[in-house]
């Protein structure tokens, strides 16, 4: 056995290494994502809303809360570099491919049509989503200023 | 960041993804960092240089440091 293996590096590695549970965590995000949408699927209307709409946005945010966790197991098994691509992607090609499509909604069939305005709350519920965790992420930066 | 991580991982006997085992990193991370295509951060840096038991600045080279003729000049 390495020297290594005494100063905490590779716990657990004997039963699964770690890239196995990287791979293992992001499956499990995956699915219960996949779940989550059939559990919405499954709950909401096709059209308009249905009885006791708001505890039913309640339950499916509490879905989502579940979808998100799942995704943080994830997250906290990835390194630095992992990291850094996730956000430059989403930041930048998520960005950018919202705008796109809004404009080509907005363009197509009309500023105001429903599928236009979905849209856009989508992007200012993403905006706000934004807004709360920079906040946060602002907040647990402060050190003691000089 | 120019640094010795190929050599000092070669001198383990190890190979990429060994090393991001044990390190639980990824092995993208490691082959990233042997090209000198990123520059991880300070802790990764520290639990690499305490893997090898090395310091980090012989891990990692400082060309912010008065460098001596065999090492890179500052970028």
């Amino acid at each position: 056995m390495s020297k290594h293996l005494n100063i905490g590096f590779v716990e657990g590695a004997e039963i699964m290494s770690h890239r196995m549970k990287y791979w293992l965590f992001c499956a499990m995000a995956f699915a219960a994502a996949a779940a989550a949408g059939i559990v919405i699927g499954a709950t909401v209307p096709a059209a308009g809303a249905g009885d006791n709409a708001a505890l039913l946005f309640l339950l499916l945010l509490g879905v989502c809360g579940l979808v998100m966790a799942a995704g943080w197991l994830w997250w906290k098994r990835t390194d630095d570099l992992q990291q850094q691509g996730q956000l430059i992607s989403w930041y930048w090609g998520g960005n950018f491919g919202a705008l796109a499509m809004l404009v080509y909604l907005a363009v197509f069939f009309g500023r105001h049509s429903d599928i236009s305005l979905g849209a856009i709350y989508l992007f200012f519920a993403q905006f706000v989503g934004f807004a709360g965790v920079w906040l946060v992420w602002r907040l647990r930066g402060r050190g003691q200023s000089e | 960041m120019k640094n010795c991580l190929r050599d000092l991982r070669k001198a383990q006997g190890l190979n990429q993804a060994d090393l991001a085992d044990r390190l639980a990193i990824s092995r993208q991370t490691i082959i990233a960092i042997e090209a000198d295509k990123y520059d991880p951060s300070l802790p990764m840096a520290y639990r690499m240089a305490a893997f090898f038991d090395v310091p980090v600045e012989v891990l990692f080279i400082n060309p912010w440091k008065v460098n001596p003729p065999d090492r890179p000049s500052p970028v």
